[in-house]
């Protein structure tokens, strides 16, 4: 692991860790931001899914709480719409509508993680802190996972050897989902939605010839195709 | 037979009896014509060799009658020709006989005939054989002459009959070719039935969820109402379940607000109450997942989502990764390629995602998932490389809220619900030890509904 331990409040820049929720019951809402605050984030809190949706875009969180059953639009939809531009934010859905159906949903519509309600406060804040300290590369400026580090301005990545090797705009921008999500399993579908623009018609195959030129070009383990699920970046595997 | 009958039978059965008795009217009406016309051809040729016999007859002074031989057919004059003349002259004194030397000695057996009359019979020859004999009886000089022309009817007898055998054969190809082409049309006609006999099982599989209506007219209206009346029952159970959840999400919330607000401080002095309120709530937000469990379950829509393994198990494998991303687990799926099951998509979800979700806890690298589908059953086993259950326990893991160990969260619930989903497709749960990873393992068997028509569900 390249950062710090999970206890870790504060960014590299040294302000606090901020925790946006976008919850419509107030005082529920309320209770999550004193517990959230006390351990010591910051928290900002919205109850209706249009300015949940802007707030998303407009400051950098380093996690989102988001319930689903919102007043205006779901929640799912304000997860879909801030993936389809490129928000990044981690976010964990917490609702009520939790059969695994709607998990699954929820999951492959970009979320980070899943909580059922009730809950456990403990359990929310255990699960919140796992998602920024899994993600915590992306608040690096520079991404950076398990000795691979992305170059943004130079379209390349480094290797833990300090070997460079220079990607194509479609695996630099694929290499970039992996990077942002270590340890997610990315359909073909998600790469798709992820690479290109919305409601392009893209044949799902070249996804995997993508996969291949990035295992030929940085070593064929990093890559593991899991059949029915999807493509996983493992870089940890290899060592 | 009594209880209903195929139209098919009963259309083919009308069809051949009609065009059976049609044939067979024409056959005989076209027999007796050709008979008719026959008798009616040679009456007519027999008339004239009469009045030919009549012109060539000479009487002499003593009322003795000749006939100048030469001056007839030379087919009167070949012994037992079948053309045959017998003229007699009857009044005072003997009657005179006159026959043509075909007939050799025998002599036509003739009914006697008023004068002036004309009349057409049937005799039998001098061997033995059918004549149609014509007999025209003329006054004369006061005595009768009965003029006989005969002619052998066995050529012509024959071929007629073998016309008429001719036109047996061409009737009955005809009848059986127009059989043929109506059972064929009969056939064509009943297909549209047989479409919406297979789409009624495809929709009781739930592959599809509207019965196709390019049907001919006549089904069009039926179809469209079995469509309009599938329509209105789903919309029905669309809206109660609507109902049911939105109700049970909307109570969730405020439930997991009041379970946060029991920590506020101000209950601290009251721990009692604060552990009885937990308590409640607890039941509360059980009691409603279990009503919106059975409620799911117990209205399936008709056109409920096939549950296909490798895809849906792929998606939730993927969606338990994600969420246990720091737990490195290795799943392996054993399904055969394109297996679909007739159980609900969402019900199997719930089922397997309970156990996937348990197995994820307790697994330390591996986990498997095998589906085994036999004719009445399917078999489904989830194991993993875990610490596994002492088989005392066993018998404990699917009441409610009994957990194994404390320390790993979860309300202990996730095997009583795959516990009423399995009753409710009235199938058995059992609990072991997995045999090549060493952990616990839950094998299903659920019996297969029936794939094709048969069966009725509701």
């Amino acid at each position: 692991m390249m950062t710090g331990g999970g206890d870790r409040l504060f960014s590299t820049t040294g302000d606090r860790m901020r925790i946006l929720i976008v919850e419509d019951d107030q005082v529920l809402a309320n209770q999550l931001k004193q517990k959230l605050e006390k351990a010591h984030f910051a928290v900002d809190m919205v109850h209706d899914a249009l300015s949940g949706e802007s707030m998303g875009y407009e400051t950098s969180y380093h996690a989102v709480i988001l319930d689903l059953g919102l007043p205006g639009r779901s929640g799912l939809t304000v997860l879909k719409n801030w993936r389809k531009r490129r928000n990044i934010v981690p976010v964990i859905i917490l609702t009520a509508r939790n059969t695994w159906q709607e998990r699954v949903e929820g999951i492959d519509a970009g979320a980070d993680d899943y909580l059922g309600k009730p809950f456990h406060i403990e359990e929310l804040l255990a699960r919140v802190k796992a998602l920024i300290h899994r993600f915590s590369a992306r608040s690096q400026g520079v991404l950076a996972v398990e000795g691979f580090i992305l170059d943004e301005n130079r379209q390349c990545v480094q290797k833990a050897d300090g070997h460079e090797i220079p990607l194509t705009d479609m695996e630099f921008r694929m290499m970039r989902v992996f990077m942002l999500s270590p340890g997610r399993i990315h359909s073909k579908e998600a790469l798709i939605r992820a690479l290109y623009d919305v409601d392009k018609e893209v044949d799902p195959n070249i996804i995997e010839v993508y996969v291949n030129h990035l295992r030929k070009k940085l070593g064929k383990e990093l890559f593991r195709t899991l059949r029915w699920q999807g493509y996983l970046f493992a870089p940890g595997a290899t060592a | 037979m009594i209880q209903g009958y195929s139209i098919r039978h009963r259309l083919t059965l009308t069809i051949t009896l009609s065009l059976t008795i049609m044939l067979l009217l024409f056959w005989g009406v076209v027999s007796r014509a050709i008979q008719e016309l026959t008798a009616n051809y040679l009456e007519t040729r027999m008339d004239l060799e009469i009045s030919s016999i009549l012109a060539e007859l000479s009487l002499d002074d003593t009322d003795t009658i000749g006939l100048d031989d030469k001056r007839v057919d030379a087919l009167f004059h070949f012994a037992f020709s079948g053309y045959y003349y017998q003229i007699t002259l009857q009044g005072q004194g003997a009657p005179q006989l006159l026959r043509s030397p075909s007939l050799g000695s025998f002599t036509l057996t003739l009914p006697s005939l008023p004068t002036g009359n004309k009349a057409r019979i049937f005799t039998k020859g001098p061997r033995d054989e059918n004549l149609l004999t014509l007999l025209r009886s003329i006054p004369l000089r006061e005595k009768k002459l009965t003029v006989a022309v005969a002619e052998d009817l066995t050529p012509i007898e024959k071929s007629i009959n073998d016309f008429q055998l001719l036109y047996s054969m061409i009737s009955l190809a005809f009848l059986l070719l127009l059989g043929l082409i109506h059972v064929i049309a009969v056939h064509r006609a009943m297909r549209p039935l047989q479409q919406i006999q297979h789409d009624v099982a495809q929709l009781e599989m739930g592959q599809i969820s509207r019965l196709r209506d390019d049907v001919p007219e006549e089904l069009k209206r039926v179809v469209g109402q079995i469509n309009r009346l599938l329509l209105r029952m789903e919309q029905r159970l669309v809206r109660s379940r609507s109902i049911i959840t939105n109700l049970s999400h909307a109570m969730k919330t405020p439930i997991a607000t009041l379970t946060q607000l029991i920590q506020h401080p101000a209950l601290d002095a009251e721990v009692g109450v604060r552990a009885d309120l937990d308590n409640r709530l607890l039941l509360l937000n059980e009691l409603i997942e279990q009503q919106l469990r059975r409620a799911r379950l117990a209205d399936q829509p008709l056109s409920g989502a096939l549950f296909c393994p490798e895809h849906s198990l792929g998606a939730l494998i993927r969606t338990l990764k994600n969420i246990n991303f720091q737990k490195n687990v290795d799943v392996e799926l054993d399904v055969s390629p394109g297996l679909s099951l007739p159980f609900d998509h969402e019900e199997m979800m719930e089922m397997l995602g309970n156990l996937l979700d348990n197995a994820f806890k307790w697994a330390r690298t591996k986990i498997s998932v095998t589906f085994e589908e036999l004719a009445m059953h399917t078999h489904i086993w989830v194991e993993d490389d875990g610490p596994g259950v002492k088989p005392e326990e066993m018998e404990y893991l699917t009441q409610r809220g009994v957990r194994c160990d404390e320390t790993t969260p979860g309300h202990g619930l996730g095997l009583a619900i795959v516990r009423e989903i399995v009753d409710h497709y009235s199938g058995s749960m059992q609990f072991g030890r997995s045999s090549t990873l060493g952990g616990f393992r839950v094998q299903l068997t659920l019996p297969t509904p029936h794939r094709m028509g048969g069966r009725d569900f509701y």
